[in-house]
């Protein structure tokens, strides 16, 4: 419907006195529209739509972005929210839950919750994943390779949601802007599914600009402590090897480590750029190109009142991402490392002091 | 392409005498002084209203771009950075210069007066200028810094210039190089350097000089049009019925009383022309009385003397004077061209208004999903139009025959306006094809229903006459066109400018309605001599036939016509966009190109209708033309343009007439079964692949070569050609065309 809408806007744009009676007609249809289905779907007050918001690591400014989102545009709702406080063997039991408490819609936040509670797009057990209520999911930074669905235009299953990555040669152009890089230094981990995608686009990336690549993946362990003791080693290692630059994917051991990552760094006077906002403002990163995640949230809350309010099918809505990207820039570590940002970057950068 | 037949200079076609140029001379000398006075009063108002009001305007801007550097680095010297170690500062400081074209140079100095970061021209010298001085003297203590402080730089660019502190200008001298305003920077209680803005005083001078010229331009275009329509109302209200009435009075002389002429019109003359008529009506009924009473006397005479007394009285009577016995004739009104010079110098007008910005309007719409370059799409629009010019005319002239002029010249006016609304309305390029196609419709009826228009009204011995006072409409609009489009488009922009060219078109038609009422529709149009529809295969004859005939062509008036629609309806307006100039001093390039033709035309008018030097005329124009077109080598500026423009004006100017002229010769000479009207015809329609293909050849140049030998080889072909037919005229039996001069 919107889709149309548009075509037909840039068709009679062509001609300009036209243009602006269609614009009205269209803007008239469109209210007319919003407020008659709003009117005649809205539930009598008693009645409120359940949300089960399902979150990773306790309440984060993505939770409090889609909270703010519905009550401001008037969504009455009730939110039933289940932390799993980073276990993911928690997951199992809030998915039966919501399979036996049959709400309104679900809320999923990050990767693994998403895909532990909705499952993957090609082996959906009923029993087992939330599959007959409505879901969105946030904060997912690829939910192509986390199998969410198989492709952004739609899921063509129960479930929409959001991703928050900036595209890569975003990222690269903005790291580029800070100090023309030539040699990039990344470091992963190499169990980690999301990273070694990165990591390979980044790969392709780097070879096209004539920039070459330094790679340190971090051996897989079970045993965290061993994880966390070479983060020092490897950052050395891509200093040794003459990095202008270290980049951080979008990674769940360093988000969680980040603080150990980023010290070393500095120690090496080594600036690092930040794939996630998490790393940005847990730990020492000195610049990335991210979404914010209250907007994310905002956004994210915009598809739960579609699918409620207006009814629209989650299986049909593409994937949406947010087509503006913060520029953050850690005054203190760029201050730490003697290395300042071009007045330029500084201008365009919103500055963590 | 509007250079018909006019090898006389435009005059009216019935001027035999002095009275209406006397009194049109006068009138017009009173008007010009009146204009120049207020014009002159206007402008020494808004000029010293720019220096008052835009210069203070303009420091306040530099002010602005100081404040926003000054917050640029002070925000990074919060954020702990060094105010004499930030990075990246020439970037900074290039954007504030690229969006102020105004600004010359900014410097940031220290606390100690060293220049620090400096961006933009000129500066450094600045620079040596601002170390000489004590810190102090820019920047007061902290407290004080909102006070201006003016201080006497000597010696910088040769003159002295007002150094302003905290941005607040003070001219010292009244045409300073460069003002400096300086912006400090007080950071914690500090004052941690200082932002020089240096404005360019050339830059104010620059814009002081446009305001000028397009004052100039209006003052020079309001003439011609106050000329243009003082011309006409003087004749049809005041010259013209004197003049009839003079005539009438000296037919009475000669003893012609039957003619009255007409009254209409409650004014002066009207009430004059009634009284004449009331005279010469009286006059013919005594007479008539006279008669009766002589009847009457020669039937109560019985002697036969008395009765041949009284015929022979009567007999010397109608010997001596022509009386209306069978009521008065009406002198017929000899101002029917004036009627349409009006309507067609407007609809002339309006197409004459987009040629400064139409191409790069059309490269505004450029849409690369059409598979063309950039260049192809501008020519094509402008190609459209000429097709459908191309196309249109032969049918013009049927329609014209079978309808009338005014109802064909009202019918040409609805696809000129539609075209020019959708002109202005027109979202792609695709649209703007049909837009301009409906446009070249509309100007090729009303240029073959205007032409009809004279052939109707005028006798084959004044039709060359006739046509070259028309003409002159078409002249001064070339004039007054690009010259008020250009400031129309810069004021107002592209769209409006079209819309303003569709009214003026409606107003064309409105006045053709109401004066061509009576005579056009009454009049059972004249079988016109402008016969075309001549089949492809007989202008195919005529040319290959004709070697003669063949290289006028080919050599000449193809040429001629690339170089027209190609390098100055295409190539120039996007030359001098790129240039950096605007679109009124675009218009007033191109105005030369008008003003060329009517000071030269009739000049060479009287040495070509000797008809001795045809093709020498011919020869020269093209290789002027061309010529000029190659200056633009030596350099890339406006001036060198406009000396192209004015050399294919002069070019244009000796050859098209003679081309003409030279074009009927020739072919009666190969074959005098072939009509001049004919070959006329025959010559129009191979011109007018030239206006198609101009465009087009030198997109591909352009897209080849860049702007300057693009124009340059467009210059050399035409060049080349002018000479090629030189060297043809002279192997070519020398002196044919002269033998064959009547």
């Amino acid at each position: 419907m919107t889709e149309g809408c548009g075509i037909n806007r840039s068709f009679w744009s062509r001609r300009a006195v036209l243009a602006g009676l269609s614009g009205v007609l269209a803007a008239s249809v469109s209210t007319a529209s919003a407020t008659s289905t709003a009117t005649e779907s809205r539930p009598p007050a008693a009645r409120r739509f359940r949300i089960y918001m399902v979150v990773f690591r306790g309440w984060t400014d993505t939770d409090r972005g889609f909270k703010d989102y519905l009550d401001a545009n008037r969504v009455p709702v009730e939110l039933i929210v289940r932390d799993a406080k980073g276990d993911k063997g928690a997951l199992a039991g809030i998915a039966a839950e919501i399979i036996r408490e049959k709400p309104d819609l679900v809320y999923t936040w990050g990767t693994t919750a998403s895909v532990e509670i909705l499952g993957p797009y090609d082996s959906t057990d009923p029993k087992r994943y939330v599959t007959a209520v409505p879901s969105v999911f946030a904060n997912v930074s690829n939910p192509v390779d986390a199998r969410l669905t198989p492709n952004l235009n739609g899921s063509g299953r129960n479930i929409a949601g959001s991703t928050y990555l900036a595209p890569l040669d975003a990222q690269l152009k903005a790291l580029r802007s800070f100090r023309p890089a030539q040699r990039l230094g990344v470091i992963y981990s190499a169990d980690e599914r999301n990273s070694l995608d990165v990591v390979a686009a980044l790969r392709l990336l780097t070879a096209g600009a004539g920039m070459s690549l330094i790679e340190r993946p971090i051996q897989p362990s079970r045993d965290d402590a061993a994880k966390r003791a070479s983060l020092p080693r490897l950052v050395a290692e891509v200093s040794g090897e003459k990095a202008d630059f270290l980049y951080i994917p979008p990674d769940s051991f360093l988000s969680a480590h980040g603080k150990l990552l980023t010290s070393a760094a500095i120690e090496a006077k080594l600036p690092t750029f930040a794939a996630a906002e998490g790393t940005l403002t847990g730990s020492d990163a000195l610049m990335g190109l991210v979404s914010r995640y209250y907007n994310i949230g905002k956004l994210t809350g915009s598809l739960a009142e579609r699918i409620l309010v207006k009814g629209e099918k989650p299986g049909t809505m593409p994937v949406t991402s947010l087509s503006r990207y913060s520029l953050i820039l850690n005054i203190r570590v760029a201050l730490a490392i003697g290395i300042y940002p071009p007045m330029r970057l500084l201008k365009i950068s919103e500055v963590i002091e | 392409m509007k250079m018909n037949e006019a090898l006389s200079p435009a005059r009216p076609p019935t001027a035999k005498d002095n009275l209406s140029r006397t009194l049109l001379v006068r009138l017009f000398g009173l008007t010009l002084l009146l204009l120049l006075t207020a014009l002159g009063v206007f402008s020494y108002f808004a000029i010293n209203v720019f220096e008052r009001e835009i210069l203070p305007e303009i420091h306040k801007k530099a002010a602005l771009v100081g404040y926003v550097v000054r917050n640029d680095v002070l925000r990074a010297v919060r954020f702990g950075l060094p105010f004499d170690g930030l990075v990246g500062m020439d970037g900074l400081l290039d954007d504030a210069l690229s969006d102020n074209h105004d600004i010359r140079y900014i410097l940031v100095t220290g606390h100690d007066g060293k220049v620090l970061y400096a961006g933009g021209t000129g500066g450094s010298a600045a620079a040596r200028l601002i170390g000489e001085l004590p810190p102090s003297a820019f920047h007061p203590t902290p407290a004080q810094s909102g006070e201006a402080r003016t201080v006497r730089l000597s010696g910088f660019f040769d003159t002295s210039v007002p150094v302003v502190v905290d941005a607040v200008p003070v001219v010292v001298d009244a045409v300073p190089v460069v003002f400096d305003n300086a912006v400090p920077a007080v950071f914690d209680n500090a004052v941690r350097g200082v932002i020089h803005i240096g404005v360019d005083g050339d830059f104010v001078r620059r814009r002081l000089t446009a305001i000028a010229y397009d004052i100039l331009t209006v003052l020079l275009v309001t003439l011609l049009v106050a000329f243009e329509f003082l011309f006409n109302v003087v004749m049809v209200y005041v010259a013209g019925p004197i003049r009839r009435i003079e005539e009438l009075l000296r037919k009475g002389a000669a003893g012609d009383l039957s003619w009255r002429t007409q009254d209409t019109g409650g004014d002066e003359v009207g009430r004059f022309a009634r009284v004449f008529n009331a005279l010469i009506r009286r006059i013919n009924e005594a007479y008539q009385e006279v008669r009766q009473d002589a009847k009457e006397a020669q039937a109560a005479q019985i002697e036969a003397s008395g009765v041949a007394r009284i015929q022979a009285a009567l007999a010397d009577l109608d010997r001596k004077f022509r009386l209306g016995a069978a009521g008065l004739q009406e002198m017929a009104n000899p101002n029917a061209l004036l009627r349409i010079r009006i309507p067609f110098f407007l609809f002339i007008l309006a197409e004459e208004l987009t040629r400064p910005f139409l191409p790069v309007f059309i490269r505004s719409l450029h849409q690369p999903d059409l598979g063309l370059t950039p260049q192809m799409t501008v020519g094509l629009p402008i190609s459209a139009f000429m097709l459908s010019i191309a196309l249109i005319t032969p049918w013009a002239a049927v329609w014209t025959e079978r309808f009338g002029v005014r109802k064909v010249f009202l019918i040409g006016a609805v696809p000129s306006v539609a075209g020019f609304i959708g002109s202005a309305l027109a979202g792609s390029v695709l649209d703007l094809l049909v837009w301009r196609s409906l446009c070249g419709i509309g100007y090729a009826i009303a240029y073959i229903a205007c032409q009809s228009y004279v052939a109707e009204n005028s006798h084959a011995k004044n039709r060359v006459s006739a046509m070259a006072f028309i003409m002159g409409a078409v002249f001064t609009a070339a004039i007054c066109g690009p010259a008020i489009g250009g400031i129309l488009a810069d004021r107002v922009g592209f769209a409006p400018t079209f819309a303003i060219s569709g009214c003026l078109v409606l107003l064309a038609s409105v006045m053709i309605s109401r004066f061509l009422a009576v005579d056009s529709s009454s009049t059972p149009p004249l079988a016109t001599a402008a016969r075309p529809g001549r089949s492809g295969s007989s202008v195919a004859r005529m040319l290959f036939r004709n070697p003669r005939f063949l290289a006028l062509c080919v050599l000449t008036a193809v040429p001629a016509k690339i170089i027209l629609t190609g390098v100055l309806f295409y190539l120039v307006p996007l030359y001098l966009t790129e240039l950096g100039d605007s679109q009124s001093s675009i218009g007033r390039v191109m105005m030369v190109y008008g003003l060329m033709n009517v000071t030269i035309m009739p000049l060479i008018a009287r040495v070509a209708n000797r008809l001795t030097n045809l093709p020498h005329l011919v020869g020269i124009g093209a290789i002027v033309s061309g010529i000029g077109a190659m200056s633009v080598l030596a350099a890339n500026n406006t001036w060198l343009v406009l000396a192209a423009v004015t050399a294919v004006g002069v070019g244009h100017a000796l050859s098209i007439a003679p081309q003409l002229v030279l074009a009927q010769i020739v072919c009666e000479r190969a074959d005098p079964t072939i009509s001049r009207t004919a070959a006329l015809g025959a010559f129009r329609l191979i011109e007018r692949f030239g206006n198609i293909i101009g465009p087009f050849l030198v997109a591909v140049l352009l897209s080849a070569f860049g702007y300057s030998w693009a124009m340059a080889f467009t210059g050399a072909l035409v060049a080349l050609g002018g000479a090629l037919f030189l060297i043809f005229m002279a192997l070519d039996s020398t002196g044919s065309v002269k033998e064959a001069v009547p």
